[in-house]
C-alpha cells in the first residue's frame, strides 16, 4: 500500500502542475477546452490524494512498520481508534492531511463556483494548484509519509501519549482544514484580481468559503483549549503559547473579513480593504504552519523534530509578497461603488470592528515576535507570558464584546440616535442590573464588571432581537409563537446566524472571564483517607489503584467529592507513566456544571501512596465548551442554502403583448 | 500491484483530461461547432445584474425587517427604499438594455401607446384637455411602483429620472 500512496503522490503533482498551466495559458490565450480541461483535472487530483491518504491510513491498520512513519508513530499496543489520530500526528503524515483536504475544497468550490466568477474561475484554479503543488512536492522531496526503513522493525515507537485523547480526533484536523481552508476564499479574491473583475463578483464565494473556514478554526481553537484543559494537567485552556497564537490570529484576520466582505457584497463597499483582509489572514494561516513545522519556537503543539522552517518561510515569503504586488498592480479597479453614508450605521460599526481585531491580531503578533527580534538582536532571551495579553488584548476585547451588542442594532446605510437609544434601552437596562447584582454580591473587579455587564448586554439585544421579530411576524402572518420564530429565523437565515454566533461568543466570553478572574488553584498533597476542603467542597482522597499496560504504567486515583456532607460525585483522576517516552501525561477529573468546573488532577504519585494534586475551582468554564455546538449551530443556520426564487411570469395587457408578448421576469 | 494500480489511476487522469479536447474535436468534425458545455462559459464574462437585483431585494427585506422590529424609524425607512428603488430601476434598465435589444423599443412603444390611451381617457372623463406624454416610464417602474400603497410620488418619480430621462409625473392615485 506504501508503494502506492507514493505512485499518488507523484501523480498528484503531475496533475495539479498541468491543472496550474493548463489553467493560466488556457485562460490567456482562450482556450476554453484547456480551461475545461484543467477544471477535470482538479476533480481527478481530489480522487488521487484519497488513494494516497487511503494507502497511509491502509499501512497504519496493518502495522507495517517498514514505512518509516508509521513505525515513527504506531505501535503493536496502539488501539486502532487511534489510527486517525496517528495518521496526522507527525509533519509527514499532517501534510498529506492538509494536501488532501485542500484538494477536495479545491474541486468542491471549483465545481461549485456560481456562474458571476466564471472568467476569472482559471486563475483561482491556478492559485488553488499553486498552494497545492507546494505541499505534494514538500512531501514528494522533503518529508515523505512512504519513505521506507532499511529494515523492517518488531515494533513501532508508538504514538505520542498527548495524542490520546478523544479532542484529538476532531482539534487538530478542524485547525489544519481551517488554516488550509483559508486558500480557497483568498484564491477567489486572487483569482478575481488577477483577472480584473472590478466589482463584488467574487463576495459570494469568498463570504461562504470564509465562514467554513472560520468555523473550522473557531471548533479546532475551542476543540484545543479543551484539549488543554482536561490533559495538560495545569488546569488552563489558553497559555499564549507561540502556536496558539500562530492559530489564533488567522481566526481574527478572518472574523474581521466574515464581517467586511457582508458590506461589500450588500453595498459594494470595502473592496480593497477586503483584499487586504483575506491577503492577511492567509498571510497569518501560513504564519501558523510556519511555526507549526519547525518554526524558532518550540511548542507542546508543534512538529518538534521538523527541519521543514525554511521552506515554509520561503512559501510564507512568497505568499504575502506575490499577492500583495498584485493588489499594487491591480489597485485601481477595486473604488468601492458607494461611500460611507453615515458613522452611525452597520456598515460603520463592522469597519471598527474590523480595527479591533485587527489591533488584537497585531497585538498578538508583536507578542509572539518581539522575543525572537530581542533574540536576534542579541539581547537577553525574553518571554512575553499571559499579564501583556491581558493587559493589551483584554480592553479590546471587550470593546469588540460592546460592538457586537450595538452593531446589529443599527441599519444598514444610516440610522439616528432616537432609534438607537430605544433599541439600546433595555439591553442596557439588563446590564446595569447584572453589574449592580455582581458589585453587590460577588465582587468589585472592574474588569469582571465591565465584562459581565457587556455580555448581558449583547444577549439581551440578541434576545430582543429574536423576540421583536416574532411579535411582528406573529402581528403579520398570525403563526403561533414557535412557527413565528423558526420561520422568521428561516427567513433570514445569515442574519440570525450571524446572532446564534454571536451568542456563542458571548459564552465563550463568560467562560474567558469566569476562568481567568476568579479561578482557586491549590496544590495538596493528600495520604488516602484524608480530606481537603475548598470553596465549599469536600474532597476525600480514597486510594490509588496502579496497573501495568503494554506501553505504560497507570495510576487511577479514586476521591470522593461531597458538599455539605452530600456526596456530589465520585472521580477517577488518571496519571499514566511512558518509558518509551519518558513521559507522563494526565487526565483530570472535572465535575462540570454552568456554576463552576471542580476539576482535580494528580500530579505526583509518592512511593508511601499518597499522591500530590492540583485541585481547581473554574467558574463558568463550562459555557466555553457548549459554546463550540452553537457556534457550529450558527454558522450551518447561517450558511443554509435559501430557496432560489422562481422567476415569475409577467403578462402584459394587449398592446403591449402584441409588441413583446410575455416575457419572465425574475424580479 | 502497486504499479498496475498507479498505472490505472494515471490512465484514467490522462483520460479526464483528454475529455474536452476529444469532445471538442468530435464536434468540430460533425459540423456542430461549440456545444453548450463544451467550456467556453468558463472564459465568458458573467452579467451580474440580476445578481445584484438579488443583493437589492435582500437589502429591502433587511430594511423591512429593521422596520417590522422598530431599529428604524419611518422616515429613514422610506429614504432608504427610495434610495435601493433607484439602484433597482438603474439596474434593470441596463438588463432590459443588455437582454432586450430591440424589443425594449417595442415595450417604450407600446407602452407608450397605452399611457396615452389611458391619459385620454381621463382627459376625457375629466372634461379637461392635457398633453399627452412624450415619454414613459418603463414598464418595471410602472409594475412596481408604491409597493408600500402611501408612497408620497417624488422619489419614485426622481428614481426614474436618471434612468429613463425627464420625469413625468403621473396621474392616478398620487404615486
Amino acid at each position: 500500500m506504501a508503494d502506492l500512496g507514493a505512485i499518488s503522490l507523484w501523480i498528484g503533482l503531475a496533475l495539479s502542475c498541468y491543472a496550474f498551466f493548463g489553467s493560466v495559458t488556457g485562460r490567456f490565450w482562450a482556450i476554453p477546452a484547456l480551461v475545461d480541461s484543467s477544471r477535470r483535472t482538479v476533480y481527478v487530483l481530489s480522487l488521487v490524494m484519497l488513494v494516497a491518504t487511503l494507502s497511509l491510513v491502509a499501512s497504519f491498520i496493518n502495522r507495517d512498520y517498514e514505512v518509516a512513519y508509521v513505525a515513527a508513530h504506531s505501535n503493536n499496543a496502539m488501539a486502532d481508534i487511534y489510527t486517525w489520530v496517528a495518521f496526522y500526528a507527525g509533519n509527514e503524515g499532517s501534510l498529506l492531511y492538509i494536501a488532501f483536504v485542500l484538494s477536495v475544497m479545491s474541486a468542491i468550490a471549483i465545481k461549485w463556483a456560481p456562474g458571476r466568477v466564471s472568467a476569472t474561475l482559471p486563475y483561482t484554479t491556478a492559485t488553488l494548484m499553486v498552494v497545492q503543488i507546494f505541499f505534494i512536492a514538500v512531501m514528494a522531496f522533503m518529508a515523505n509519509p512512504f519513505d521506507k526503513l532499511p529494515f523492517v522493525p518488531l515494533d513501532g515507537e508508538g504514538i505520542n501519549p498527548l495524542l490520546t485523547h478523544f479532542g484529538m480526533f476532531f482539534h487538530p484536523p478542524a485547525l489544519m482544514a481551517g488554516l488550509i481552508g483559508m486558500s480557497i476564499p483568498f484564491a477567489f479574491a486572487l483569482g478575481a484580481l488577477i483577472g480584473g473583475q472590478s466589482r463584488d463578483e467574487w463576495a459570494d464565494s469568498g463570504r461562504l468559503w470564509g465562514i467554513i473556514t472560520w468555523a473550522l478554526l473557531a471548533s479546532g481553537l475551542l476543540l484545543g483549549s479543551w484539549w488543554a484543559y482536561t490533559i495538560l494537567g495545569w488546569g488552563g485552556f489558553w497559555f499564549w503559547d507561540p502556536v496558539e497564537n500562530a492559530a489564533f490570529m488567522p481566526w481574527l484576520a478572518l472574523t474581521a473579513f466574515v464581517h467586511s466582505i457582508m458590506v461589500q457584497k450588500r453595498r459594494g463597499m470595502f473592496r480593497m480593504w477586503n483584499i487586504v483582509l483575506i491577503n492577511v489572514a492567509f498571510g497569518l494561516a501560513l504564519y501558523g504552519m510556519f511555526m507549526n513545522r519547525g518554526g524558532p519556537v518550540p511548542s507542546v503543539h508543534s512538529f518538534g523534530a521538523s527541519t521543514l522552517g525554511w521552506v515554509f518561510l520561503l512559501f510564507l515569503a512568497v505568499g504575502v509578497l506575490v499577492p500583495f504586488a498584485i493588489f499594487f498592480w491591480r489597485y485601481n479597479l477595486l473604488k468601492s461603488a458607494q461611500n460611507l453614508d453615515s458613522m452611525l450605521s452597520r456598515e460603520a460599526a463592522f469597519l471598527v470592528n474590523n480595527l479591533l481585531l485587527l489591533g488584537i491580531a497585531f497585538v498578538t503578533l508583536w507578542g509572539t515576535v518581539y522575543p525572537l527580534f530581542a533574540k536576534l538582536g542579541g539581547g537577553e532571551e525574553i518571554t512575553i507570558a499571559r499579564p501583556y495579553y491581558d493587559q493589551v488584548n483584554g480592553p479590546l476585547m471587550l470593546a469588540l464584546v460592546l460592538l457586537m451588542g450595538v452593531g446589529p442594532l443599527l441599519p444598514w446605510r444610516r440610522a439616528n440616535w432616537a432609534s438607537l437609544r430605544r433599541a439600546l434601552m433595555l439591553p442596557v437596562a439588563a446590564a446595569v442590573i447584572v453589574v449592580v447584582f455582581l458589585a453587590v454580591l460577588v465582587t468589585r473587579q472592574t474588569f469582571a464588571l465591565v465584562g459581565f455587564g457587556l455580555c448581558a448586554l449583547v444577549a439581551t439585544g440578541i434576545f430582543l432581537e429574536w423576540w421583536r421579530g416574532m411579535i411582528a411576524r406573529r402581528r403579520t402572518s398570525g403563526e403561533i409563537y414557535p412557527v413565528a420564530l423558526f420561520r422568521l429565523i428561516a427567513a433570514n437565515r445569515p442574519r440570525y446566524g450571524g446572532y446564534i454566533v454571536h451568542l456563542a461568543v458571548v459564552m465563550v466570553a463568560l467562560g474567558v472571564l469566569g476562568g481567568s478572574l476568579f479561578e482557586i488553584q491549590r496544590d495538596v498533597v493528600l495520604a488516602p483517607g484524608e480530606t481537603y476542603s475548598i470553596s465549599g467542597y469536600e474532597l476525600r482522597y480514597l486510594s490509588t489503584d496502579q496497573t501495568l499496560r503494554s506501553d505504560r504504567t497507570e495510576y487511577v486515583s479514586n476521591l470522593e467529592l461531597r458538599r455539605g456532607g452530600e456526596l456530589l460525585e465520585n472521580m477517577e483522576a488518571r496519571r499514566s507513566f511512558y518509558p518509551s517516552f519518558n513521559m507522563a501525561s494526565t487526565l483530570a477529573a472535572i465535575r462540570s456544571t454552568p456554576v463552576e468546573d471542580f476539576y482535580v488532577v494528580p500530579s505526583e504519585n509518592l512511593p508511601d501512596g499518597s499522591v500530590g494534586f492540583r485541585i481547581l475551582v473554574n467558574p463558568l468554564v463550562w459555557w466555553m465548551w457548549v459554546a463550540g455546538p452553537v457556534l457550529i449551530l450558527g454558522t450551518v443556520v447561517s450558511l443554509w442554502p435559501e430557496k432560489a426564487r422562481e422567476p415569475v411570469t409577467v403578462s402584459r395587457t394587449a398592446a403591449a403583448a402584441n409588441a413583446g408578448g410575455t416575457r419572465p421576469l425574475s424580479v | 500491484m502497486a504499479l498496475a494500480i498507479g498505472a490505472i489511476i494515471a490512465l484514467l487522469a490522462i483520460m479526464v483530461a483528454a475529455y474536452p479536447f476529444r469532445r471538442r474535436k468530435a464536434a468540430n468534425e460533425a459540423g456542430n461547432g461549440l456545444q453548450p458545455d463544451d467550456g467556453s462559459e468558463l472564459i465568458a464574462e458573467h452579467f451580474d445584474g440580476p445578481d445584484q437585483l438579488d443583493t437589492i431585494y435582500e437589502s429591502i427585506r433587511t430594511l423591512h425587517l429593521e422596520r417590522e422590529i422598530g431599529n428604524i424609524p419611518d422616515g429613514l425607512y422610506r429614504e432608504q427604499m427610495n434610495l435601493y428603488r433607484r439602484e433597482a430601476a438603474l439596474l434593470l434598465r441596463d438588463y432590459e438594455r443588455k437582454h432586450t435589444g430591440n424589443l425594449d423599443r417595442d415595450l417604450d412603444w407600446a407602452l407608450e401607446e397605452e399611457v396615452k390611451v389611458a391619459r385620454a381617457s381621463l382627459n376625457a372623463s375629466a372634461g379637461s384637455d392635457r398633453p399627452s406624454s412624450s415619454r414613459s416610464r418603463p414598464a418595471s417602474m410602472g409594475a412596481t411602483d408604491c409597493p408600500e400603497g402611501n408612497e408620497p410620488n417624488g422619489s419614485s418619480v426622481d428614481a426614474v429620472s436618471d434612468s429613463a430621462g425627464p420625469a413625468q409625473s403621473s396621474p392616478g392615485n398620487g404615486c
